[in-house]
């Protein structure tokens, strides 16, 4: 990709999650309809004047559950990669400081972390609770869940970032200074490790999103009747389940096609913000 | 300045580290008061080691480190980090061969000076007027707009000249300069080795010179050792060790210099 087009791409990334963003925060006046209200006359409607989307098979406007999904999916993702990374960077400078016995524990924690099968253990962890939990209780869930389990692989890349830095010649010329090694770390190492911090966070973003999606899609995420992307994929096993036909029914794909425009503008805008 | 006729510093190291073999093997050297000694040997053979071990900043590569550091008579090995702080930067300090990768890539050049001053001063105030002193010393703007520039935007012997400031700042006992000169054109290495030599005779600073070459080491030094295996193999006045080797090691060393610099 010339730089041209490259730059041209980030700043249409940039333009249409922003919009997104703008649209999805102020959903309550932007969709025309509540996310919850039914409309029992016209259960799973085509796309009307009336209803840009159609409406779903409880006959709730498929617009502006959609942007009131957009609101609950583009708040978790990044607010799990958040939760994550500060999880990872605390677990990592404390495993770069602490070469001994803590900063072995914490690097065996990583490494089972990074060896469950995590889709399993969810599904375990969701059958121990109760069917009707609250969509903010699936909500938080999620949220923590992602977190929790997204800490590992960016914990290690942020430990040998560390490890690396605490042995550069910057470093040493300043501990050779006289300074103390607390504002050596403070002052020094911290700021050099920045960048490598945000890098996990933007990466960790998109993956959230399609993480989200696909915990939902399976019942393991946000539940009903709140809407996110995921929850709303699920309608495409609904029409399938009854016999229908996915192409004659093309705009039940909205909130997928709005997911993979959503990750591909992030995975498009991540390599910008690497280097600021 | 004592110059009691004790030695400023007397060394006798092994350091190994985790895993490979010995970098430096019951290593021995004395350093007298106000000396420039030159230590000269070829890449790997422990010449940074030695630096970063003589200021206690091997703990971060897991080395192991067996003898003794006496410094004005006061055994360093064993010292516990806030007295090893006491010492780095003031008492000993030093200046690594590349000088851009040396300086905090994320911090003002202000800011890195006035910290290097304030982390021995009890006056932390006066940090400017020292600082201006020292870089006008060196030969460096000592205005405000040079202050806020960061390292990557200096050419590198202006870096190299402004870590040489910052190590000066306190007028060190012993300025450990490792390969300082390496990555600099002609001109500037003659100006930075000017100004090591006007430190030593103005202010009786010893000047430890670590360096791969040997007759940069001789052109300045009062004396100058070879380093090889870990080990130094020989050492005495320069002309003495160029003109007359006794090592089969020092004899490729000074074999390999060109001819034109022993003028």
């Amino acid at each position: 990709m010339t730089a041209a087009l490259e730059r041209r791409a980030r700043l249409a990334s940039a333009a249409f999650l922003a919009t997104l963003a703008i649209a999805a925060l102020a959903a309550d006046w932007v969709a025309p309809y509540q996310p919850e209200e039914q409309f029992r006359e016209t259960i799973a409607a085509a796309p009307s004047s009336r209803f840009w989307l159609g409406t779903d098979d409880l006959g709730r406007d498929r617009f502006s559950r959609l942007i009131h999904a957009t609101r609950i999916s583009l708040l978790i993702a990044p607010a799990a990669a958040l939760l994550s990374v500060v999880l990872a960077a605390s677990a990592g400078i404390a495993a770069a400081t602490r070469t001994g016995l803590i900063g072995n524990l914490l690097m065996g924690a990583a490494d089972i972390t990074l060896s469950l099968p995590w889709l399993l253990l969810l599904l375990t962890v969701r059958s121990l609770l109760p069917l009707d939990v609250t969509p903010w209780a699936s909500l938080t869930l999620t949220f923590a869940l992602l977190g929790a389990i997204g800490w590992a692989g960016p914990a290690r890349v942020i430990r040998a970032a560390i490890r690396e830095l605490l042995v550069s010649d910057f470093v040493i010329s300043a501990r050779g200074r006289g300074l103390s090694k607390s504002r050596v770390f403070l002052c020094h190492v911290l700021p050099s490790a920045r960048p490598v911090v945000a890098a996990q966070f933007w990466s960790a973003v998109p993956v959230f999103v399609l993480a989200e999606a696909n915990l939902s899609f399976l019942g393991l995420g946000v539940t009903e009747p709140a809407a996110s992307w995921g929850t709303m994929l699920k309608e495409m096993e609904t029409v399938l389940a009854v016999g229908g036909n996915l192409l004659n029914q093309y705009w039940v794909f909205a909130p997928a096609a709005l997911v993979f425009v959503s990750v591909l503008c992030l995975t498009i805008l991540f390599p910008s913000r690497i280097s600021t | 300045m004592s110059r009691s006729g004790e030695p400023l510093l007397e060394l006798r190291l092994s350091v190994d580290y985790r895993g490979g073999s010995g970098v430096l093997q019951t290593f021995e050297l004395t350093i007298a008061e106000g000396e420039l000694i030159g230590l000269a040997g070829q890449s790997g053979s422990g010449k940074s080691t030695l630096a970063l071990a003589i200021l206690g900043l091997l703990d971060e590569r897991r080395a192991r480190i067996e003898g003794s550091i006496r410094f004005r008579q006061q055994e360093l090995l064993g010292l516990g980090e806030r007295q090893w702080r006491s010492i780095r930067g003031r008492r000993i300090a030093l200046v690594f061969q590349s000088a851009v990768s040396s300086l905090t890539p994320t911090m003002r050049l202000g800011d890195q000076i006035r910290e290097a001053w304030q982390a021995h001063s009890n006056h932390p105030a006066e940090w400017r007027m020292e600082t201006a002193s020292t870089l006008g010393a060196v030969g460096l703007p000592t205005d405000d707009s040079f202050l806020r520039l960061f390292p990557r935007e200096l050419s590198v012997g202006m870096a190299q000249r402004f870590l040489a400031a910052m190590a000066v700042l306190h007028k060190p006992d012993l300025l450990i300069a490792d390969e300082p000169t390496s990555a600099l054109d002609v001109i500037t290495q003659s100006e930075l080795l000017k100004l090591f030599q006007s430190l030593n005779s103005q202010h009786g600073t010893a000047i430890l010179f670590i360096t791969h070459d040997i007759a940069v080491a001789a052109s300045f030094c009062h004396r100058i050792a070879i380093l090889h295996d870990g080990a130094i193999v020989e050492s005495g006045a320069p002309a003495t060790v160029l003109t007359n080797p006794r090592e089969e090691y020092t004899k490729r060393l000074v074999s390999a210099v060109p001819q034109w610099n022993l003028g």
